[in-house]
This record gives C-alpha cells, structure tokens and sequence, in this order.
C-alpha cells in the first residue's frame, strides 16, 4: 500500500510488517512522519514529528477542510456586511406607521396712530414685515410752538404768553386678531433742552424748565373732534375741574386749582409732561399727580365697563386728545428751549 | 478485511489491460439499460407496479401589524387609506389633523390619541417623528421669525383619562414634574424647517392594547413678535416595527 505525503506529497509505501494499530510512516522525500489513524481523520489536523508551526497538514482530506475554511469566512463576511448595512440587526420585519397633520398659525395685531398733521404711523414702520419689537417711533405729535406766541407784545403778569396745542390720536388695530389691552405710558423723562434760535434758554434739563411749565390733558373722546369724552375717559388731568379752564369737564387743565405763579417764577401745576414723565412709565413710581396710580395707564372702553379693546381689522377705532396749555408762567427762561416727552401706546392680546 | 484491507485492494490496481476490459463490461451494461429505458418511456412508460405515496400539506401564515389612530374618535388604520382592512406594501397612512389653530403668543392645540396595535403581532420597537416647517401666514402684516422653534411641544402617556400620566412625571416629548399633565411644560419644536429634530421613542406595543397619549403644542406666551403672521405646519409620524 502506499500512502501520499500530505506535506510534499511523495507516495511512501506502508509496510505489511508495520503494527497496524498504530502504522506510523515516515516520509522518504522529505523525512516527516504520521500515522495511518491521523490520515483518516480528515478533519483532524496532524503535524509530523518535529515540524514548525505552521508546516502543512498531512491530512488526506485537507484540501476539504480549506473548503469549509472558505464558507464559513465567507458566512462571517456576509454577516459583518450586514450588520453595517443594518446596524440594529433586524432584517425583514413587518411594519406599520400612522402620519397626522397639525397647523399652528399665529395671528397679528399691529397698532396704528394717525393724526391729521403727519398721517398714519404703523407700529411696524413702513413695511409690512414685524420684527420682535413690533415697535416704531412715529412724528411728533405736536406742531412747534409758533415763536410769537412766545413773545407777547407787552409782557407782564397779566399779559403772559400762552399757547393752547391739541392732538387727536386715532389708534386702530391694523392686525388680524384682537388686542384686548390698550396703554399709554411714558417712553422717559420728559426732558427740556436748548433750542435751535439765536437766544435761548438756561432752564433746561430733564424735568426742568418747559416740561414742568406746561399743563397737559389727556383723554379718550367719542370721535375725532374731541368734542365730548367717553365715560371715565380721563386719563391724565384734573378730573375735578368744571371746564371753566378747558378743555372739558371733568378732566382740565390745573389752573384753576393752582395759583398763578408771580412774574419769573414756576407754576405749581399738577399735571406736566414732567409728573407724566415721571409717574407714568412703564415701571413708574413716585407720587402722581392728583394721585393717581403709578406704571401704565389703562384706557378703558367707550362706555368705561373694562378694558378697550381694538378689535382686527377693519375694526373699531379709539379717539386720544392730547392737549397742552403753555405757558402759563412767568420764568422767562424757558424760552428758546424744547421740551421732549416720549407717549406710548401700547396694545396687547 | 476492515477499511484497511479495502484500501489495500484499491490500490493494488493490476494490469491497465485487466482494467480496460472491466470497464468495458460495464460499459455495455450500462447502454443496455439505457436503451431499454429509452424503449420504455417511448412506449407509454408505466409497467403493472404496486405504489404508494404520501403527501404533507405546509401552510406558512403571517401575523399583522396594524396601528389605529384614534384623535380622538375617528379610528384611522395604517392600512390601505387609513381605512379598510387591506394592508398594502407601505402600511403607512396619513391621518387627519390632529388640530389647525389659529392664535396669538397663548394659543395651544391639544389632542387626545389612542395608538392600538390592533394587529396580531406585537411591535418590539416604536418611533415617534415630529417634523415642522414654518412659512408666512396669509394676510397683510407677517414676521419672519422661526414659528417652528418657537413651539412648546408635549407628548406625553397617560391612562384612559388622558390626564393622569402612565408614569408620574414623564412625558414623551416635554417635561412633567407631577402625575397629571397639567404639569407638563413644553419642550422646544423642531428648529430648521422640515427637518425632523423631535423625536421620541414610545417603546414596545403589545398587540390589541391600547395606549393613551396627550398632545399639546403652543407658543406658550412668546413676547417675540417676529412670530406673529406665521404657519407652523407640523407632522406626528407613528411608527412601529415587529
């Protein structure tokens, strides 16, 4: 009988004498020996006597054996590749998804103020676009103070310098939902400064000179002519006068209650761009004049049962007479100044 | 002999011409049963044979996976349509809205869900995917602001009465620090339009058990203005797998 070498695979002759039970053989062409019982176990591997690490297998069905080699890596590539394809691991399954829709839309509200001398200010500005302050600063609401109404012909106690200026305000809400809240506070200080003319002034600075000279009204009317004030409409004035010194009953000027001031001297009245400036603002505090409550005023609606509220457009409409006397004084310092006070309204959902 | 004796005689091979002869004989066997074969099949091919045979019928049937979409009466299937009994090859369906609201920097829609597996197979894993997309509202006056991540969205499981939470203090989507939602606070919406940055993982679902989840989504009283004059268009994507 002879046997192949699994190593160099030179047939050997297996001798008849040999102990079957355990027939070793040693290689004529390359000196390894294995045994006639390793060789039938095709999937055992066996090493001659004295091989190296390494050294191929004496195994007749060796070759079989690299086929299996080659499934099972082939198996593992398989699945490596699947498991980075796949990464959670689960291939074929059965599924099921439901998809519902939902819309939020958000609705605007956008104050207008338009008075007759510079038209409409939206409190977007220009456009159309609102930013995340939805706050624009409009005209001014007054005209200037005409000089010769400053400058009396002969100046005394008796014959003091007196203007009378009124602004009617009509706010609307320009936006697509209501706005259930409308206020009016004061953006600062009112604040006196130089003005532009040759002579000026030296009473200035902030609630000084001209702020604190003038006498200020303000109120809600029934419509654009001021003519008659809505119930509970005062919102900044006496409302305890009678009207005998304007502009209406029941929220007027402070001269009646005030005594004239003497030639070069400040009036003591109550309600000023100064008090307004002060009492009024957002954050407000001090005492108010006539003591009123300090922060934001609240307009209420025309029949004075709770707040005012600006419906969306086209909606209804609120009518704000601003109205100031000046001045009423005899310091004739506060000519040739400017005296600044920042109204605001504001509307809210 | 035993094996051994076998591989002695196969490799006592003789004489090539001793060889050649045995093949040849079984050569001419072998043609002749293929003829014979052959004359057979042409003839009609069956002889006069006892037979017997057995047959075993196999039947493979597949469970189903099915989500009902209940918000909060309406019954809306992940089949064909969202209705029907036909799943087809998607088994995916869109539902109707679970709200459209329009509102100031306070306005919230909710929405009580009940999400059944009404199939006969369980789900092992769930998904739950909130995509939004903002654009400009109609009308004269729009911002330009991200009404999308201005959004306070809660997602979060209950019992039957959509108020009381299945675990106290948890929401899906959102936080809660109680057992009622009323707890609950928002959490942000999806920044970047459509693009799906919410999601949430509802976990198992056991078939034909229902599960109770309250939706709600809401400015929650922004001061930004910038969102005033903008859609939020958003979509709650179910998902559920074997």
């Amino acid at each position: 009988m002879r046997i192949p070498c699994g190593r160099c695979g030179q047939l050997n002759e297996l001798a008849s004498g040999n102990d079957r039970s355990a027939p070793t053989v040693r290689c004529t062409g390359c000196g390894a020996t294995f045994s006639i019982g390793q060789a039938s176990r095709p999937r055992v591997s066996a090493r001659p006597t004295g091989a190296t690490h390494g050294a191929p297998n004496f195994l007749l069905g060796s070759g079989k054996t690299s086929n299996w080699k080659k499934a099972l890596i082939s198996l593992l590539v398989v699945g490596a590749f699947g498991a980075v394809v796949h990464p959670g691991g689960t291939f074929a399954t059965f599924s099921a998804s439901v998809t519902n829709p939902a819309t939020i839309t958000t609705g605007t509200i956008v104050l207008s103020s338009q008075n007759p001398t510079s038209g409409t200010c939206l409190s977007v500005g220009a456009g159309t676009t609102i930013n995340s302050s939805n706050s624009f600063n409009c005209a001014t609401s007054f005209l200037a103070i005409p000089q010769s109404a400053l400058i009396p012909t002969v100046f005394s106690t008796t014959n003091l310098p007196i203007y009378n200026g009124i602004n009617v305000l009509t706010l609307t809400n320009a936006g697509s939902i209501n706005a259930n809240t409308v206020q009016l506070y004061a953006a600062g200080n009112c604040s006196a400064v130089a003005g532009i003319g040759t002579y000026k002034g030296a009473n200035v600075g902030s609630s000084k000179g001209v702020c604190s000279a003038i006498d200020m009204v303000i109120y809600q009317a029934t419509d654009n002519t001021g003519a008659t004030m809505t119930t509970n409409g005062c919102l900044y004035g006496n409302k305890l006068g009678t009207g005998s010194t304007g502009p209406l009953a029941g929220c007027t000027f402070d001269k009646n209650t005030a005594t004239a001031p003497a030639l070069g001297s400040q009036p003591a009245y109550n309600f000023t761009p100064s008090d307004f400036g002060t009492c009024h603002l957002l954050s407000g505090s001090g005492a108010c004049a006539g003591g009123g409550t300090n922060g934001p005023i609240t307009i209420q609606n025309a029949a004075g049962s709770g707040n005012l509220v600006l419906t969306a457009s086209p909606g209804n409409s609120a009518y704000i007479i601003i109205d100031v006397s000046f001045p009423d004084t005899g310091d004739q310092s506060v000519m040739g100044t400017v005296g600044t006070l920042n109204l605001t309204f504001q509307i809210g959902e | 002999m035993n094996m051994q004796s076998e591989m002695t005689s196969d490799f006592k091979a003789t004489t090539p011409g001793a060889t050649r002869r045995r093949v040849g004989r079984l050569k001419a066997v072998l043609v002749g049963m293929l003829i014979v074969g052959a004359v057979t099949a042409y003839a009609g091919g069956t002889f006069a044979n006892f037979s017997a045979q057995t047959n075993n019928p196999a039947t493979i049937q597949t469970g189903t996976l099915v989500l009902d979409n209940k918000a909060p009466t309406t019954d809306c299937y992940s089949t064909n349509g969202g209705t029907g009994t036909t799943v087809n090859t998607a088994n995916s369906a869109t539902c109707a809205s679970y709200f459209s609201v329009s509102t100031g920097s306070t306005g919230t829609g909710t929405q009580n869900l009940t999400l059944t597996d009404i199939g006969t197979l369980g789900a092992s894993t769930s998904a739950l995917t909130i995509v939004c997309t903002t654009s400009a509202a109609a009308g004269t006056f729009t911002g330009t602001g991200d009404l999308c991540a201005g959004l306070k969205i809660i997602v979060a499981e209950t019992d039957n009465t959509f108020s009381t939470l299945k675990t106290s203090a948890t929401a899906l989507v959102g936080t809660c620090s109680g057992a009622t939602v009323s707890t609950c606070s928002g959490a942000a919406g999806p920044t970047g339009n459509g693009v799906a940055t919410v999601t949430a993982n509802p976990g198992a679902f056991a078939a034909t058990t229902a599960r109770y989840f309250y939706i709600s989504v809401g400015l929650g009283g922004t001061t930004d203005n910038a969102l005033q004059g903008r859609s939020a268009a958003m979509t709650f994507k179910w998902a559920a797998t074997e």
